[in-house]
C-alpha cells in the first residue's frame, strides 16, 4: 500500500482567545492530519471547539485570538505563522471553506456569478466578464439547473439549498487542494441535506481535493469521511477510521456520542444523552476534560491528562482506560 | 435578468406614482401655513401711511378678500400652470426671482454635498477597517464637532479667521466688484468666494456622512458574507469597498436624502452669515417683508426638490439593493 501524501498536518495547535471573563481555551493542543484526496471529518458538540480549529486553519480567527503552540503545515508552510498577505494568495486558491448558513453568507447585493468569478479576478487576473463565465460553468459542475440564468440572479432570488450549491461553486472554481466544510448541511432541510452531502462526495472525488468535514452529525461522518477525529472541550479525544469509529469506539466520550444518536433495538432503550454539559473553557477541567461526565472515570482521569494510544494502524485514543494496554 | 429588470420597472413606475398626492399635499399645506401666520400683507404693502380704502383696493386687487377655499382652489389651479405669483416686495413675478436665485444655491449645495459625501464616506472606510484605532478615534471626535457645531457660528469663525485676518478669501458675497464677468476667471473668482461657505455648510453633513457610513460599516464588517469575501482572499480594502461600502450606502443615502430638508434649513443660514445670493437668503428676506407669494413659492419649489431628491435617492438604493424592487 502506497502511502499517500500529507497534505495538512496540524500538531498541538493552541488557540487561546483573550476575553474580558478570562482566557477561552477554544482549541487546545489539536493534532491532526489530513492526506491528498481524503476525507476527514471533525466530530464534536456544539462549543467543542470544532469550529474554531477549521476556523483556525483560514485564519479567521477573532481579533484576541493567539496561537499560543503548535503547528499547521501545508504545503511546506505554517499556517498559524504565515503574514496576512501570504495568507490571503491561499485563501480561495489552495484553501477554501464552506459555510454553514447559505442565506448570510452570500452577499445580498452582488449577482450570484460575480461573486464566484470574484476569485478568479482576485487570484488568476481575469476580466470580470470571463471570470463570470467560468462561475457559470462551475455553477453547472455543481448541479444548478439553467446556470446562465441564476448566476445573473442575486441570492434572495434563490433557494436554500441553490445557495449552498453556489457557495460550494465558489469554494471550488479556484480549484483548492483542500476544502473546509463547515457543518455544510445545518440550516439546510433535511431532504437537501442528502443532495449537498452527496454533491460534495462528488466534488471531492472529480476534483481529487482533499475535504476536511465539521459536523455534529455522525451521519454525515459515515457517508463521506474516510477517517474521524472526535473532540470535545478543544481537545481530541479519539482518532479512527470511519467503520472503527461506529464498529469498535473506544473512547468513553465516542461511545456516549453514539448512544446518544442509535436506538437500540435489543434493549429497547431510547435515544441515550450524555449527562452534564459541555465544560467552560476559560476554565476546563485538570486531567481528562470529559471526566466531570465521565461514567468510566478513575482517580488518575482527574489529575493527568491521557497520553495518546495506538489502538491500531489507523485508531488512536486519549484516554487512561487504555494507557495500561500498551504498557503489557 | 428579465424577472429582476420588470420588478425594477414596476418599482420605479410605483413610486413615481406617489410623487402626485405627495406634491398636491405639499400646497396644501404650504397654503395653510401661511394664512395661519398672523399679519396682513395689505397693511403691509400699502405702506405706514395708507388709508383705509387703499388697503381695501390692494385686498381686492389680490383677492385677499375672498374666503379661504376660494383662494386655495386659484392658488393650486395657478401652481399647475406654473404661476406661482407676484411678489409685492419685488415687484416681479415669484417664478422669475426664484429661478434666478436657484443656481447659486445649487452651485453651494452642489459643492457642499459632493465634499460631504465622497470624504465623509472615505473617512467611514478608513475607520471602520481598525474601529476604536488613533485614526478611528480622532476622526470621530472631529467628526462629533462638526456636527455640534452651530452653523452660524462655524461660518462666522471661518470669516474671521480665514477672512478678516489671513485675508486668504472673502468674508462675502459671490461675486468680487471689479471681477471679470467671463470665462474661467469669472469661475475662478466665484470659486474664491465660494470656499468658506461650502466649508461652513459641508462640515455638519460631513460629519453625518461619516457617521452614518463608519457605524453602518462597523456593523455590516461583521455579517457572515464579509467572512466568505475573506474567504476568497480580498484584501480588507477589496472586502470594504466591493462587499461592505455596498451594503452600508443603501441607509445612508436614504438617511442623506431625507435630510435634504436640513440642508434646505442650512442653506438659509450659511447664504445669510455669507451674503450669497441664493434660495435660502431669499427665504429669510421674504420672511422678514412678510411676501406671502414669495414665501409660498420658495416653499413650494424648495418642497419639489425635496420630493425629487428623495425620488432619485430611492432609486439608486432600488439601483444598489435588488431586494427593495423586489418587495
Amino acid at each position: 500500500m502506497t502511502r499517500p501524501e500529507r497534505l495538512l498536518t496540524v500538531e498541538e495547535m493552541c488557540l487561546h482567545i483573550d476575553t474580558y471573563r478570562g482566557t477561552v481555551r477554544a482549541v487546545d493542543g489539536v493534532t491532526f492530519h489530513v492526506d491528498q484526496g481524503e476525507s476527514v471529518g471533525i466530530v464534536g458538540e456544539s462549543g467543542s471547539g470544532k469550529s474554531m480549529t477549521a476556523l483556525s486553519l483560514m485564519r479567521f480567527t477573532p481579533l484576541a485570538g493567539r496561537f499560543t503552540a503548535g503547528s499547521a503545515m501545508f504545503q511546506g508552510r505554517d499556517l498559524l505563522k504565515l503574514s496576512e498577505r501570504e495568507m490571503r494568495k491561499i485563501r480561495g486558491k489552495d484553501i477554501s471553506m464552506v459555510f454553514q448558513d447559505p442565506m448570510t453568507f452570500l452577499n445580498p447585493l452582488i449577482r450570484i456569478g460575480d461573486q464566484i468569478g470574484e476569485v478568479l479576478v482576485e487570484h488568476e487576473g481575469l476580466s470580470r466578464r470571463a471570470a463570470f463565465n467560468r462561475a457559470v460553468e462551475v455553477l453547472r459542475q455543481v448541479r444548478i439547473p439553467s446556470p446562465e440564468d441564476v448566476a445573473a440572479q442575486y441570492p434572495h432570488q434563490l433557494s436554500g439549498g441553490m445557495r449552498q450549491r453556489a457557495l460550494i461553486a465558489m469554494a471550488i472554481i479556484g480549484a483548492p487542494s483542500l476544502l473546509i466544510a463547515d457543518e455544510p448541511t445545518t440550516a439546510l432541510d433535511v431532504t437537501v441535506q442528502a443532495q449537498i452531502i452527496e454533491l460534495l462526495r462528488g466534488v471531492k472525488e472529480k476534483h481529487g481535493l482533499s475535504l476536511l468535514m465539521i459536523t455534529h452529525d455522525l451521519g454525515i461522518v459515515a457517508h463521506v469521511c474516510d477517517r474521524v477525529y472526535v473532540v470535545y472541550a478543544g481537545r481530541i479525544m479519539e482518532e479512527a477510521g470511519v467503520f472503527e469509529v461506529f464498529e469498535t469506539p473506544r473512547h468513553p466520550y465516542t461511545t456516549a456520542l453514539l448512544s446518544s444518536i442509535t436506538y437500540d433495538e435489543e434493549s429497547g432503550d431510547g435515544i441515550g444523552y450524555i449527562e452534564g454539559t459541555v465544560p467552560s473553557l476559560i476554565d476546563p477541567p485538570e486531567g481528562c476534560r470529559f471526566h466531570t461526565r465521565c461514567p468510566a472515570a478513575m482517580p488518575v482521569c482527574r489529575r493527568l491528562q491521557p497520553p495518546r494510544t495506538r489502538v491500531s494502524e489507523t485508531q488512536s485514543v486519549y484516554c487512561w482506560l487504555y494507557e495500561e494496554a500498551q504498557d503489557e | 435578468m428579465s424577472g429582476s429588470f420588470v420588478s425594477r420597472l414596476s418599482y420605479i413606475l410605483r413610486r413615481l406614482a406617489q410623487v402626485a398626492p405627495m406634491i398636491l399635499a405639499v400646497v396644501t399645506i404650504n397654503f395653510l401655513l401661511i394664512n395661519l401666520a398672523p399679519g396682513d400683507p395689505a397693511t403691509l404693502m400699502a405702506g405706514d401711511f395708507a388709508d383705509l380704502e387703499t388697503i381695501e383696493r390692494l385686498r381686492e386687487e389680490f383677492g385677499l378678500n375672498e374666503p379661504l377655499h376660494v383662494q386655495f382652489s386659484s392658488y393650486v389651479w395657478k401652481v399647475l400652470n406654473f404661476d406661482l405669483g407676484y411678489s409685492y416686495q419685488f415687484r416681479a413675478p415669484v417664478l422669475d426671482i426664484v429661478l434666478a436665485r436657484l443656481p447659486n444655491t445649487l452651485i453651494l449645495l452642489f459643492f457642499s454635498f459632493i465634499l460631504s459625501m465622497i470624504l465623509g464616506i472615505l473617512l467611514a472606510a478608513v475607520s471602520a477597517r481598525r474601529p476604536n484605532r488613533a485614526f478611528d478615534n480622532t476622526a470621530s471626535s472631529i467628526a462629533m464637532l462638526g456636527y455640534c457645531l452651530p452653523m452660524f457660528w462655524l461660518g462666522m469663525m471661518l470669516i474671521l479667521i480665514f477672512s478678516s485676518t489671513l485675508r486668504w478669501f472673502p468674508t462675502g458675497g459671490m461675486y468680487s466688484l471689479r471681477a471679470p464677468s467671463e470665462g474661467w476667471p469669472r469661475m475662478l473668482d466665484i470659486g474664491r468666494h465660494l470656499v468658506l461657505p461650502a466649508l461652513a455648510y459641508a462640515a455638519y453633513f460631513l460629519a453625518m456622512a461619516y457617521r452614518l457610513t463608519r457605524a453602518k460599516l462597523i456593523e455590516i464588517l461583521r455579517e457572515d458574507y464579509i467572512r466568505t469575501a475573506r474567504m476568497k482572499g480580498l484584501s480588507d480594502w477589496s472586502v470594504i469597498f466591493r462587499h461592505a461600502l455596498r451594503n452600508a450606502l443603501v441607509p445612508v443615502i436614504a438617511v442623506m436624502g431625507l435630510d435634504f430638508g436640513v440642508m434646505i434649513g442650512g442653506a438659509v443660514v450659511v447664504e445669510t452669515v455669507f451674503s450669497w445670493p441664493g434660495v435660502g437668503r431669499l427665504m429669510y428676506e421674504s420672511i422678514l417683508s412678510r411676501d406671502y407669494p414669495l414665501l409660498l413659492g420658495i416653499f413650494v419649489i424648495v418642497s419639489f426638490g425635496i420630493i425629487l431628491v428623495n425620488l432619485i435617492a430611492d432609486l439608486i438604493c432600488a439601483m444598489i439593493d435588488p431586494r427593495i424592487a423586489y418587495g
